[in-house]
C-alpha cells in the first residue's frame, strides 16, 4: 500500500490558505466589535449608555437547550442581557443591506462602484504581511497512515523577506479608494472630502515613513518576523522599540491617526462641514465597504505599530536568559509547537486591541484640528523631528553598533 | 566581514570619493544659494548670489583641474565615472559658461533707476542661480561618466534644471511656451536615449562604457546593437540641436529669458558633446557603428550626413533672422555642425582602412579640436549673452536686431567685445574661435573628409555675413530712441560688465596666444580619449 | 530558486482574492436585495437639498493639493530609497566593515541633509501655508 505524504509544500499551501481565512475572519471580528465599542466609549464619555437594545439574553440561550430544559432558565432570568447592545453592528449591517442603492446622476458609474472596493481590498489584503504569531513547527509524524513531513510555519500569510516595505506600499493604494470614490460621487462634499483626505494621507505617509525607516534601521531588517525577534533579543526581552526608538513611536502613532482619519485628525469626515465626509453619496453595502476599510486600516495600522514598536507577538524573551545567576526559561519561543503558536496569537490579539482602544479613546478625547494646523503638524513638527531621528539613529547605528537605545 | 552581507559585493576606495567633489561643488553652492535668496528677500539686489556661485564655480574649476587632469581616464567609484583631462576641460567651459551667465544677469532684476519692479519681467533670482548650479553639476557628472546609468541620470539633473530655466519667466508666455516645447521635445529624446541603453545593454551585458569598448558583440547581437547606438545618438543629437533634431532650438531660444539661452547654449551644448565622444568611443570600439563601408563604420557616414546637413541647415536658417535670440540659436545649430566634423573625424579610427596609424591621429585631433572648440565656443557665446543681458532692463527687451542699433556710440566697450566675440563664431584669425576652427578642420582633412570640410568652410564663409550684419548694425547706425542701444552704461552694474570683459579678454588671449598650460591640458584630455 | 522566492507571495495572492471576493458580494448582494425606487430628486447630487448651484462638481480646487502632492511624492521617493540602506545598515558588526560603515553614513546624511534643506526651503518659501 502506497502511504499518502504530505510534503512541506503541500501543507505550507493549505496552511497559507487556512491562515489567509484566520487573518481575514479575525478583521471581520474585530470590526463589528470596534464599532460597538467606539459607541460604548463614546457614550460613557459623554454619560450616555449607549447601544443597549440589540442583544442575546440568557433567554437567547433556551433555543440552544433540548426542548424539555427550556424551562429550567427561570422568567426574570432570562431577560437579563448578555453585553447590552453587542448586536447593534450586526442589525446595522442587516439594515444596510436592505436599503436602496441610490447612484447620484452626476456620478461616474466605474469610479463610484470602485471606489469602496479600492478601499477595503488594499487594506485587507495588507493584513497578510503582519506577523501575528510565532513560528509554528509541524515535526515528522504518521498520522492514520499519512505521513506528515516536518514543516516550518511562519505565522503571517504572506512571509516575504521585504514584508514590512510590501505592506507600507500596498496599504498606500487605499488612498485611491477614497479619491476615486470623492470624484466618482460627482458631488461637491464628497469632492472636497477626497481631496483633503488624499492630501492629508500623503503629508502623513512622510512621517509615518520615516518612522517606520528607523524601526527598520534599528532592527536591520524588512522582515516582520525579524522585527519581532531582533526585539524580543534585546533587554532581556523588552527591547520593544518603544522603549529603544521612543520617539520614532510616537511619530508613528500620531501619523497613525492622521492615515486612518481618526480623531483629531478626522478632516475628511468633519460632519459640521462636509456632510458626511468622502462617503456622503453612498448607500447601502457600499458605504458599509467603506465602513469595513477604515476599520480594517485601523486594523492595520494597530497590529503594525504592535509588531514595530510593542514587541509583536512576543512577552518576554523568547530564549532562556541569565539573570542573577538564575535561568529565566521563556514563556514564548520563537518557534514551537500549537500551544505556544496560540499563546503568541493571543498575545499579539490582545496588544493589538490595546492600540485599538487607545484610537478609540482619543477619539472622544480629543478636538478635531484644523486643517492648516493638521498640515503644520505634519510637515513643520513630525517630518523634521523624523528627519532628526533619522539621522541620530544612523549615526549610533554606524559608529556603537552594539548601543541599542536610539539606533 | 560577513560574506552574506549585500554590502561585500561593492567594493571602492574612499579615495575615489575625491573625484566627486567637482560635481558636489556646484550642488552644494546651488543650495546655498537658494537658502541665502531667502534671506536676501524678494526684488532686492541679487549680486550676492551672482558672487556666491561665481565663487562655487571658481571651487569647482580648480579642483576639476587638480583632480581630474592629472586623471588617466580609468573607472573609479565601483566604474561609474572616469575622471580624465577630457573631463576637466569639458568642466572649464561648462564653468565659464555658468560663471559669465551668472555675473551678466547679477542686476537683472532692478530697473535702471533700482525702482520699480514689474512683476511680468521679473526673473526669481535665487531659483535661476539655484538651477543654474544644479544643471553644471549634471553636465559636470555627464563630462566623466562612465557608467550610462550614471550618464542617465547626470542629463536628467541637467535637462529638468534647463527646462525650469527656460520656463521661469513664468508671467510670460513665451517662455512657458519654450519651456513647454523643450520639455515635451526633451523628455521624448530621453526616451529614444534611455531605449537605446537598453538594447545596447541587452547585446553588451554591460552599463559600463569602458567594459564596452572592450566587449566583442556576437554576430547574432550586433542588429540589436547597432539599433541601441543609434537610438543613443538620436538622443544626444536632439541634446546639441543637429538638424533632423533640431526644431526646438530656435523657439526654446526665443522663448527663454536671455540668460538661460545663453546658458542653454553653452553648457547643454558642451556636455552633451562631451559626453557624446565618450559614449561614441564606446560604441565605436564595440562595433555598435555598423560594418565597414568604404573603410569606416556606416555609423560615421551618417554622421557625415547629419553634420553636413547641420551646417547648411544652421548657416541657411540664421540669414533671414531678426531676432538676436534665434540668430545665436541658429548660429548654435551651425556650430554643432562644426563641431560634428570633429566628431565624424573621430568616427573614423574605428573602420578597418590602411591606414589605421593616420586615422588614430586624425581621432586625436579631432578630440583635441573638440575641447579648443568647445572652449572658444563657450567665451564666445558667453561673451555676446553677457552683452545681450548687459543691455536688458526692464521693458527693454533686446527683440530685434534694430535694437543694438549705435551701440558702439552709447556703450563702446560693450560692443567692442561683442564685435569680438561675434568675429570669434565667424573664426576670423586672432581669435579663439579661429585656432578652433582650423583644429577641427585639420582633423577632418587629415581623416579624409575633404569635402565636408569644404562644404564646412564654405558655411563659415556665409556666416560672416549675419554675425558682421550685427557689427555694422552697432557701428554704423544711429541709436535709436527707446531702445537698449540708445541707453547709455550703467556704472552701477559692475558684475556683468566685469564678465563682458572677461569673456572679451579670454577670447583674444586664447586667440593670439593660447597659454601652454591649457594647449597641454587639451592635449591631455584627447590623450585619454584616444590611445 | 526563483519559484521559492515568489512561494511567499501566494499569501498575497489569496488575501487579495478573499478581499475582492468579499467586495464583489457585498455590491452584489446591495444590488439584489435593496428596492429600487429612483426618483429625480433623489437622484441629485446631495447639497443640504437646495437647488444645484453648479452643474458640474469638478470645479478647479486649490493650487495648495498639487503642491503637496508634489511634495509626497519628493519626500516619499526619498524615503523608499533609504529602506535598502535600513535593511543593510546592520550588517558586518565585523570591525573591518567599520570604514565602510563610515561611508555608508556620510552617504546617508548627505541624503538626509539634501533632504533636510529642501525641507527647509519649501517651509521658508511658504509652501506649506495654508493660508
Amino acid at each position: 500500500m502506497t502511504e499518502f505524504v504530505l510534503t512541506p509544500g503541500m501543507i505550507g499551501f493549505a496552511a497559507t490558505i487556512l491562515k489567509a481565512l484566520f487573518v481575514i475572519g479575525m478583521a471581520l471580528q474585530i470590526v463589528p466589535g470596534c464599532i460597538y465599542f467606539e459607541r460604548k466609549i463614546a457614550a460613557y464619555v459623554q454619560h450616555r449608555i449607549g447601544p443597549n437594545r440589540v442583544n442575546f439574553t440568557i433567554g437567547t440561550l433556551r433555543y440552544l437547550m433540548p426542548e424539555s430544559m427550556r424551562d429550567v432558565i427561570p422568567e426574570g432570568l432570562a431577560r437579563v442581557k448578555l453585553i447590552p447592545g453587542s448586536l447593534q453592528p450586526l442589525a446595522d449591517a442587516i439594515k444596510l443591506a436592505f436599503k436602496e442603492e441610490v447612484i447620484p446622476e452626476k456620478a461616474d458609474k466605474l469610479l463610484y462602484n470602485l471606489g469602496p472596493m479600492l478601499t477595503f481590498i488594499p487594506v485587507g489584503t495588507a493584513l497578510c504581511f503582519l506577523p501575528f504569531g510565532a513560528t509554528l513547527i509541524v515535526p515528522d509524524a504518521n498520522l492514520f497512515g499519512i505521513e506528515i513531513q516536518r514543516t516550518v510555519i511562519e505565522m503571517s500569510v504572506s512571509n516575504v523577506v521585504p514584508g514590512m516595505l510590501m505592506l507600507l506600499a500596498v496599504s498606500s493604494l487605499g488612498v485611491y479608494g477614497i479619491a476615486c470614490g470623492g470624484w466618482g460621487s460627482g458631488s461637491k462634499y464628497p469632492l472636497m472630502a477626497a481631496v483633503r483626505a488624499a492630501a492629508q494621507m500623503v503629508s502623513y505617509e512622510v512621517p509615518l515613513g520615516i518612522a517606520f525607516l528607523i524601526a527598520l534601521a534599528s532592527v536591520g531588517s524588512l522582515d516582520g518576523q525579524e522585527i519581532v525577534r531582533n526585539q524580543a533579543e534585546t533587554w532581556h526581552g523588552f527591547g520593544w522599540l518603544v522603549f529603544r526608538q521612543p520617539l520614532a513611536a510616537l511619530i508613528f502613532l500620531v501619523a497613525m491617526f492622521a492615515e486612518n482619519n481618526r480623531l483629531p485628525f478626522d478632516l475628511p469626515e468633519a460632519e459640521p462641514e462636509l456632510v458626511g465626509g468622502y462617503h456622503t453619496e453612498y448607500t447601502g453595502l457600499k458605504f458599509a465597504i467603506f465602513f469595513l476599510g477604515e476599520y480594517c486600516a485601523m486594523i492595520l495600522m494597530c497590529g503594525l505599530f504592535t509588531t514595530l514598536f510593542l514587541g509583536g507577538w512576543s512577552l518576554g524573551p523568547i530564549e532562556p536568559v541569565e539573570v542573577f545567576g538564575s535561568t529565566i526559561e521563556p514563556l514564548i519561543t520563537a518557534e514551537g509547537g500549537i500551544l505556544n503558536v496560540l499563546l503568541s496569537v493571543a498575545v499579539f490579539t490582545v496588544k493589538m486591541l490595546s492600540v485599538l482602544l487607545l484610537q478609540l479613546w482619543i477619539r472622544w478625547t480629543l478636538p478635531r484640528f484644523r486643517y492648516d494646523q493638521l498640515m503644520d503638524l505634519g510637515w513643520k513638527v513630525l517630518t523634521p523631528l523624523a528627519l532628526a531621528n533619522l539621522a541620530i539613529t544612523a549615526i549610533l547605528i554606524s559608529k556603537f553598533p552594539n548601543f541599542t537605545f536610539f539606533a | 566581514m560577513d560574506p552574506l552581507s549585500p554590502l561585500s559585493s561593492l567594493s571602492y576606495d574612499v579615495g575615489d570619493f575625491l573625484y566627486v567633489i567637482p560635481i558636489a561643488i556646484p550642488a552644494l553652492f546651488g543650495m546655498i544659494v537658494l537658502i541665502l535668496d531667502i534671506y536676501l528677500g524678494r526684488g532686492s539686489n541679487k549680486t550676492p548670489l551672482a558672487l556666491t556661485s561665481g565663487l562655487g564655480c571658481l571651487l569647482t574649476a580648480v579642483a576639476a583641474w587638480a583632480l581630474w587632469a592629472p586623471a588617466t581616464g580609468a573607472p573609479v567609484m565601483a566604474g561609474t565615472l572616469a575622471p580624465s583631462a577630457f573631463g576637466a576641460v569639458a568642466a572649464l567651459a561648462i564653468l565659464i559658461g555658468t560663471t559669465l551667465i551668472g555675473f551678466s544677469v547679477a542686476h537683472h532684476s532692478q530697473s535702471a533707476d533700482g525702482v520699480g519692479v514689474d512683476l511680468g519681467r521679473s526673473i526669481a533670482h535665487g531659483e535661476l542661480y539655484g538651477l543654474l548650479l544644479f544643471a553644471t553639476s549634471g553636465m559636470l557628472a555627464m563630462t566623466i561618466a562612465n557608467d550610462m546609468v550614471t550618464f542617465f541620470v547626470a542629463i536628467e539633473t541637467l535637462s529638468i534644471a534647463v527646462y525650469a530655466l527656460t520656463g521661469v519667466e513664468r508671467r510670460r508666455a513665451r517662455s512657458a511656451e519654450g519651456a513647454m516645447k523643450y520639455f515635451v521635445l526633451g523628455a521624448f529624446s530621453a526616451a529614444f536615449l534611455l531605449y537605446g541603453m537598453s538594447l545596447l545593454y541587452g547585446a553588451t551585458g554591460t552599463m559600463r562604457l569602458d567594459v564596452l569598448a572592450e566587449t566583442a558583440i556576437k554576430p547574432s547581437d550586433l542588429p540589436m546593437a547597432t539599433v541601441g547606438g543609434t537610438l543613443i545618438l538620436i538622443g544626444l543629437l536632439f541634446k546639441v540641436g543637429a538638424v533632423p533634431f533640431h526644431a526646438w532650438v530656435p523657439d526654446a531660444y526665443e522663448g527663454a529669458p536671455s540668460a538661460v539661452t545663453g546658458f542653454m547654449s553653452i553648457g547643454v551644448k558642451v556636455a552633451a558633446f562631451a559626453g557624446m565622444f565618450r559614449i561614441v568611443e564606446g560604441l565605436g570600439a564595440c562595433g555598435a557603428l555598423g560594418a565597414d563601408l568604404a573603410g569606416s563604420p556606416v555609423g560615421s557616414w551618417v554622421l557625415w550626413f547629419v553634420a553636413a546637413l547641420t551646417v547648411i541647415g544652421g548657416n541657411a536658417g540664421a540669414l533671414t533672422q531678426r531676432n538676436p535670440r534665434r540668430l545665436m540659436a541658429y548660429s548654435g545649430i551651425a556650430h554643432t555642425g562644426y563641431l560634428l566634423v570633429a566628431l565624424v573625424a573621430f568616427t573614423r579610427q574605428f573602420g578597418h582602412s590602411s591606414d589605421a596609424l593616420n586615422m588614430t591621429y586624425a581621432a586625436h585631433d579631432a578630440a583635441a579640436g573638440l575641447l579648443f572648440y568647445l572652449l572658444a565656443y563657450a567665451l564666445a557665446n558667453a561673451g555676446v549673452f553677457a552683452v545681450i543681458n548687459h543691455l536688458e532692463r526692464r521693458g527693454e527687451d533686446v527683440d530685434s536686431l534694430d535694437d543694438l542699433a549705435g551701440l558702439a556710440h552709447t556703450q563702446p566697450r560693450s560692443a567692442l567685445v561683442m564685435a569680438v566675440c561675434l568675429l570669434s563664431l565667424a573664426g576670423i584669425p586672432g581669435t579663439a574661435g579661429f585656432l578652433g576652427k582650423l583644429w577641427v578642420f585639420r582633423a577632418g582633412v587629415a581623416s579624409g573628409d575633404v569635402g565636408l570640410v569644404v562644404l564646412a568652410l564654405m558655411a563659415s564663409a556665409i556666416s560672416l555675413y549675419y554675425y558682421l550684419r550685427i557689427v555694422v548694425i552697432m557701428y554704423m547706425r544711429e541709436p535709436q530712441a527707446g531702445t537698449a542701444g540708445a541707453s547709455s552704461e550703467d556704472p552701477q552694474r559692475w558684475c556683468s560688465r566685469l564678465a563682458i570683459l572677461v569673456a572679451g579678454v579670454l577670447t583674444i588671449w586664447l586667440g593670439v596666444y593660447p597659454p601652454n598650460a591649457i594647449l597641454k591640458l587639451v592635449v591631455d584630455g584627447a590623450q585619454a580619449l584616444v590611445h | 530558486m526563483l519559484a521559492s522566492m515568489f512561494v511567499g507571495y501566494v499569501g498575497l495572492a489569496a488575501m487579495g482574492a478573499i478581499c475582492l471576493i468579499i467586495g464583489v458580494v457585498a455590491l452584489l448582494l446591495s444590488k439584489i436585495l435593496g428596492p429600487r425606487r429612483p426618483t429625480r430628486v433623489k437622484q441629485l447630487p446631495y447639497e443640504c437639498g437646495v437647488e444645484l448651484i453648479q452643474s458640474s462638481a469638478r470645479e478647479r480646487y486649490s493650487i495648495h493639493f498639487y503642491l503637496v502632492a508634489i511634495l509626497f511624492i519628493l519626500f516619499d521617493l526619498e524615503t523608499v530609497f533609504l529602506f535598502p540602506w535600513a535593511a543593510t545598515m546592520r550588517y558586518g558588526v565585523d570591525p573591518n566593515a567599520a570604514m565602510l560603515r563610515s561611508v555608508l553614513l556620510t552617504e546617508v546624511l548627505l541624503f538626509v541633509g539634501v533632504l533636510a534643506v529642501g525641507l527647509f526651503y519649501v517651509w521658508k518659501r511658504r509652501g506649506l501655508e495654508w493660508d
